[in-house]
């Protein structure tokens, strides 16, 4: 009898350590005492993978906000919202200095001066900067070669790596509706509705009660137009839509161009022509990475679903095939095929961690 | 015209300029939030019993009730539960208040919006007793925000804490007089919106401000989208 409780045990922690072994903690980062996370209201402003993690930190005791590219603290400005201080536009963790953000620094008399951080470079101050046009500017030829836009003098740059664009931005800094236009190709008011033109003659009977984003570069024209209070957009005689609404268009040579709809579920997309990725709403939130988003609680299946993870927020683990491991929930999670492991990330105290089940 | 007349003439002018225009502005955001502020409607009629209930527990009527959140509850419908990211939680449930500042549910309460009205109930003799059932054991520990954030999930666990609002907000403001019900709510749905603890110079200015919604470009006045949705419900 004694000696089958013995196996029995033996067998049973053989097993435990066994599936122990196939556990990995790793820290990815460790925060400061007085530092979390940046919290937007509805989002994280943090992005990570097995084993690379980037955010922004704040740090209310300092009023700073620090921005860290894969576990390298890179730059730390004053200010309490990066909406308004420090703003990533680009993210790639798997790319050396992968990164792209503006962040605004107060001179000596207390004016706001604009930055802009390229790959590590550093380039500033200026009155204002950004990496999207100014409103009222859209010039898809040259839109290839700007790194980044910045304003001098009560005027607007467009920066390549050779030379400095003088831009030519329209009055109207809120309402663009005529962009970049060459050539015969327009629109013209006739009536109280707007139709196309070339060489000034109509070429589409089609009325149109407003237009917006209206380029053309001689061959080719495109342009956004409203209709029955709903959105649609069209590139020479192919029209998209109808969304609730459009953002963020950009139109590169008339074959590739990219844009955020409304869809009708209330969700947000980004459409390169081709797919449609779900978003978040564009505008006035910091840099998401959108891989890394988790909606609901992670369930999470090998290939073959033979294999499961899940977490609930409510228990300090995660449970793989009815059995817990780790120290917290997670706050993502995925299956890894080439490993044939589950990954999650969590947060142990101000300890960042991601944890590896290779099943 | 000297100065005083000037500004006797102003303070008429804009007494008869300003209710046109929040008017325009509340039509506004309702023809571009057309059925989402559909929806904020729809939410309310069917609940009616349950908000006519949690009314009269406070004293007061469920229209004016509703009305408080009822700009919130649009972006409710605007977001979309769904897209509550599962990660804010788990950030704060593991991390504690640094991380209690996002919305959740139907009226887009904050952990922290609960965590400051818990401490408003217990330093309240009268609340302590009234309100007691809404105050949660060892409040800082991790199992208490798991409580928080499962209340939260709950439409009815909203409108308590909508309740409870309501009545710390009576205490608070014993010695405020309103001119008329509207100008009340002004002064609660911005105290809601915008933080019920700010000072009451603050939350006066805030009534003339427009920063809602959160994600939005275009600003709304919430006091002025309160009022337009008192005007629907009743």
């Amino acid at each position: 009898m004694k000696l089958r409780l013995i196996i029995l045990i033996s067998i049973l922690a053989f097993n435990s350590l066994a599936q122990t072994a196939n556990l990995k903690r790793t820290v990815l980062f460790t925060m400061l005492p007085t530092e979390h996370v940046y919290l937007g209201e509805y989002f994280l402003a943090q992005s990570s993978s097995a084993r690379k993690f980037s955010c922004i930190l704040i740090d209310e005791t300092k009023n700073n906000l620090t921005f860290v590219f894969n576990g390298t603290r890179v730059k730390t400005v004053p200010g309490s919202d990066p909406l308004d201080v420090l703003r990533i536009d680009y993210l790639n963790s798997t790319e050396t200095n992968g990164y792209k953000f503006k962040y605004i620094i107060k001179d000596k008399n207390r004016n706001d001066q604009t930055y802009i951080n390229c790959f590590s470079e550093n380039f500033g101050p200026f009155e204002d900067a950004n990496f999207s046009p100014p409103w009222g500017y859209y010039a898809p030829e040259e839109m290839k070669q700007i790194k980044y836009y910045y304003k001098l003098g009560g005027r607007w740059y467009g920066k390549t790596s050779s030379k400095n664009v003088m831009l030519n931005v329209g009055d109207n800094n809120y309402t663009p509706s005529y962009q970049y236009k060459v050539g015969p190709y327009d629109f013209t008011w006739i009536n109280g509705n707007y139709y196309i033109t070339y060489n000034k003659s109509v070429i589409h009977k089609k009325a149109y009660k407003d237009i917006h984003y209206f380029y053309s570069n001689g061959e080719n024209f495109a342009f956004c137009y409203p209709e029955n209070n709903q959105y649609y957009f069209q590139i020479n005689d192919t029209s998209y839509g109808p969304y609730r609404a459009i953002d963020n268009f950009e139109t590169i040579d008339y074959k590739t161009f990219k844009f955020y709809y409304l869809g009708t579920d209330n969700i947000w997309y980004y459409f390169n022509g081709e797919t449609s990725i779900k978003s978040r709403l564009t505008g006035k939130e910091n840099f998401i990475s959108e891989e890394f988003e988790q909606y609901g609680n992670p369930e999470v299946f090998s290939a073959d679903y033979k294999n499961s993870l899940i977490s609930d927020y409510k228990y300090e683990y995660v449970v793989i095939d009815g059995e817990a491991y780790g120290k917290s929930p997670a706050y993502h999670a995925w299956y890894d095929s080439a490993k044939n492991a589950f990954i999650w990330s969590g947060i142990e105290g101000k300890d960042l961690v991601v944890y590896e089940f290779k099943l | 015209m000297n100065l005083n007349c000037r500004y006797l003439f102003l303070l008429v002018m804009s007494r008869l300029i300003l209710p046109n225009l929040s008017l325009g502005q509340a039509q506004e955001f309702q023809n571009n939030y057309k059925s989402e502020c559909a929806f904020a409607k729809e939410l309310f009629f069917k609940n009616k019993e349950k908000i006519d209930k949690a009314a009269t527990s406070c004293g007061t009527n469920s229209a004016f009730l509703f009305s408080i959140v009822a700009p919130e509850v649009t972006q409710f419908s605007y977001l979309s539960n769904k897209l509550e990211n599962y990660s804010l939680k788990v950030f704060y449930v593991q991390g504690g208040k640094d991380y209690a500042n996002f919305s959740i549910g139907h009226f887009q309460m904050k952990p922290s919006f609960i965590e400051e009205l818990e401490k408003e109930i217990s330093n309240s003799k009268t609340l302590s007793k009234t309100l007691k059932f809404c105050l949660i054991d060892n409040p800082t520990e991790r199992s208490a925000r798991v409580t928080r954030l499962e209340r939260l999930e709950t439409f009815e666990w909203q409108l308590i804490y909508l309740t409870a609002f309501y009545q710390v907000l009576e205490l608070k403001y014993k010695n405020l007089t309103f001119e008329n019900s509207k100008e009340k709510l002004r002064f609660y749905a911005t105290a809601y919106n915008s933080g019920f603890n700010k000072p009451i110079e603050q939350l006066k200015r805030l009534q003339t401000k427009n920063y809602f919604p959160h994600f939005s470009e275009k600003k709304y006045n919430y006091a002025d989208l309160a009022c337009w949705f008192l005007e629907e419900l009743n």
